[in-house]
């Protein structure tokens, strides 16, 4: 339909505006109908977009809760580079502390295993943990992968690895790799890090 | 400061680089204005190139630092230059046409006309929005699923890790991240992260405004060189503000990237077409082997494009011409197997996209219907008028109208039949599986696709007299590949 808008525009037009002849004058009449559409979305878009963008700008990974896993939801504008990374996974319900409190105690080139809850709304946790925790990669993770499925657990994965993340598990009730050796470290009952000693 | 001075310095490189390779095949000549037009072209290609040159460097095992990229700026721009030099010679300075800039305010004044405030508006609208857009794109982080799970977590990854390493690139653990995607964005995002020294995540957003900026520079200067009017120009100011571009563009996705590959190739692909010059083959190859480096739906529009494009010659039976097309694409094809050979040698990297059911009937016809379903979401996001501003239908408009007339018939069916195309592809694959893509991104292709039509198309119109800017400029000449 808005095509055939357009085409009836075109006929419109160039009926009134006598220029060229034939199809010429059809397409020229369409090239006028284009472009005076256009700079009228240009206008409206320019006044639209720009007034969107400053209130966006102000309230930008803002959001109508009042607290994001526990802390108050803020604007990205207001936090630093780490606190606005950290908010997006606030925002989606991971624990950030518990993730920025592992970050710190991994070295570069450490690699890690990752216990994750089968929670489905867990779903994207692993995603934004395993972005969050780059450079130190991942040799595996078990439980909710982030794709709406759950992994089972990986024993030759937990041997290559330098720690054992747990995520909303309980590290007593771990079965993958039992008699794993190494300390144990627990922020709350089902979160801990547990450093593998090789 | 560093960082800004990085993220500055990654860019000037790309765009130095474009220039060469504009310079070195004889595109534009060696004099600051034509270089100065073609700055936004010139960045497009020089991203391209340098892109397509980083993944082959990491597929054979070089290790891609920025200043092994940096180096093939310099190559890149530095051969070019030296090439056109000695084609040119240096540009001298009656070159730089000063003269043209001697404005006193009194003559500015006598000679301002209507037009000139118009223009002096619509600039100024511009450089706002620019303005605007460039405060809101810095702020967020990566945000969006695709954004931290893909595109934001390899480029991170290819800035921390020195090449492909499998424990990242084809571990199991990181599903569902792509491992299979073509990785010229997150290359692109790894080499501005080391050229700020660290990577900042926030900044990184204004890079695919840059790009945007440039995108948009490379149609303008494209269609200014074949057109004697610039009554297409509206069509780029409302693309330059359609939310559908900035809804999207700000999140870090693929798709609008890619999209405005797909534009340039089909704009380049469809000036061969019609012209001949074999320069305009060499950037559409170039274009499109940037779009399927980007996204797999770049690789399939790419795929069309050409084969619509070796169908026409076909149908001319103009087989020398048919030759240079098949050498193209054949520069296309290798131009992409270092990726796909990588890819082939991890057997363990599992594919999102299952293509077998497509062909299985009884699927199929359990799931009939799933097309429509895919043709109501994709006409839903085509006419959403709010979003991509009537783009589609003009385009339609100028494509029914041009299939009048003989001289663009052509280039009207080629404009019509890869969107089509595309389009088609895209509802078998949702047939296949409805999970596979958004409904909002996966029509940018073919709204990009429709703008290059516009603008190819508008500029082969007659226009009066008095509308023609330039009367002796343009070089609008009615051939085809076959007499170029």
């Amino acid at each position: 339909m808005q095509t055939v808008g357009v085409v009836a525009a075109t006929v419109l037009v160039a009926k009134l505006i006598q220029a060229g002849t034939g199809s010429d004058r059809y397409l020229f009449s369409c090239l006028v109908v284009s472009a005076v559409v256009s700079l009228v979305l240009f206008f409206t878009g320019v006044d639209r977009g720009v007034r969107q963008m400053r209130e966006e700008r102000k309230t930008i990974g803002g959001t109508s809760q009042a607290f994001c896993n526990g802390a108050p939801c803020r604007p990205y504008l207001k936090l630093t580079p780490t606190g606005a990374t950290n908010q997006v996974g606030a925002r989606m319900g991971v624990n950030t502390s518990f993730v920025q409190w592992v970050k710190d105690q991994l070295r570069p080139g450490d690699s890690y295993y990752m216990v994750m809850t089968a929670a489905p709304e867990a779903a994207a946790f692993p995603q934004w943990i395993t972005y969050r925790f780059l450079p130190n990669l991942a040799t595996g993770i078990e439980g909710q992968l982030g794709n709406g499925t759950v992994r089972q657990g990986s024993p030759s994965a937990v041997t290559k690895a330098d720690w054992v993340i747990f995520y909303d598990v309980d590290p007593r009730k771990w079965r993958t790799a039992r008699g794993n050796q190494g300390q144990l470290q627990r922020i709350a009952p089902t979160f801990g890090l547990l450093r593998r000693s090789r | 400061m560093r960082v800004a001075v990085g993220f500055v310095a990654a860019n000037v490189l790309l765009l130095t680089a474009g220039i060469g390779v504009l310079l070195g095949m004889g595109f534009i000549r060696l004099r600051p204005g034509v270089i100065a037009q073609a700055a936004g072209l010139g960045f497009i290609v020089g991203l391209s190139v340098v892109m397509l040159v980083g993944i082959f460097m990491l597929v054979v095992g070089i290790p891609v630092q920025f200043m092994s990229l940096a180096a093939v700026c310099l190559v890149a721009g530095g051969g070019g230059l030296e090439i056109a030099r000695r084609r040119d010679g240096w540009p001298t300075f009656r070159h730089l046409e000063l003269r043209r800039l001697r404005w006193t305010p009194a003559r500015l004044w006598t000679n301002v006309s209507p037009v000139h405030l118009v223009l002096a508006i619509i600039l100024l609208a511009l450089a706002v929005f620019a303005a605007v857009a460039f405060s809101v794109y810095k702020v967020p982080p990566a945000a969006s699923f695709d954004d931290f799970a893909i595109w934001s977590k390899k480029g991170l990854a290819l800035y921390y890790i020195d090449g492909l390493d499998p424990q990242f690139f084809v571990n199991s653990t990181y599903l569902p991240m792509h491992q299979e995607y073509p990785i010229l964005l997150p290359l692109l995002e790894a080499f501005v992260f080391r050229a700020m020294g660290r990577p900042d995540t926030q900044l990184i957003h204004v890079e695919f405004l840059v790009f945007f900026v440039a995108f948009l520079g490379a149609l303008a200067y494209l269609t200014y060189r074949e057109s004697r009017h610039f009554l297409w120009a509206p069509v780029l100011l409302a693309l330059a503000v359609a939310p559908f571009i900035h809804v999207q563009l700000g999140t870090g996705y693929a798709d609008v990237p890619m999209s405005c590959f797909i534009a340039l190739g089909m704009l380049t692909l469809g000036l061969w077409l019609e012209r001949g010059e074999r320069s305009h083959l060499a950037l559409a190859v170039i274009f499109m082997s940037a779009a399927g480096s980007t996204k797999f739906e770049g690789l399939i529009a790419a795929i069309l494009a050409f084969g619509t494009a070796g169908v026409i010659l076909l149908a001319q039976r103009k087989w020398r011409v048919l030759r240079t097309a098949a050498l193209g694409a054949g520069v296309f094809v290798i131009s992409l197997l270092p990726w796909r050979i990588w890819v082939a040698a991890h057997p363990e990297i599992q594919s999102f996209f299952h293509p077998s059911r497509g062909f299985d009937l009884d699927y199929l016809s359990q799931h009939s219907e799933l097309p429509g379903q895919a043709i109501d979401l994709i006409a839903a996001n085509i006419a959403d008028t709010s979003q991509s501003f009537y783009i589609v239908p003009t385009a339609l408009a100028f494509i029914a109208l041009a299939l009048l007339t003989r001289p663009s018939r052509l280039l009207a069916i080629f404009y019509l039949t890869v969107p089509v195309l595309l389009l088609a592809v895209l509802v078998w694959v949702y047939w296949v599986d409805p999970t596979t893509w958004s409904p909002n991104r996966v029509v940018d292709s073919v709204i990009l696709i429709a703008v290059s039509a516009i603008l190819h198309l508008s500029s082969r119109v007659s226009v009066p007299a008095s509308l023609e800017a330039r009367p002796g400029g343009g070089r609008v000449r009615r051939s085809t590949a076959g007499d170029g």
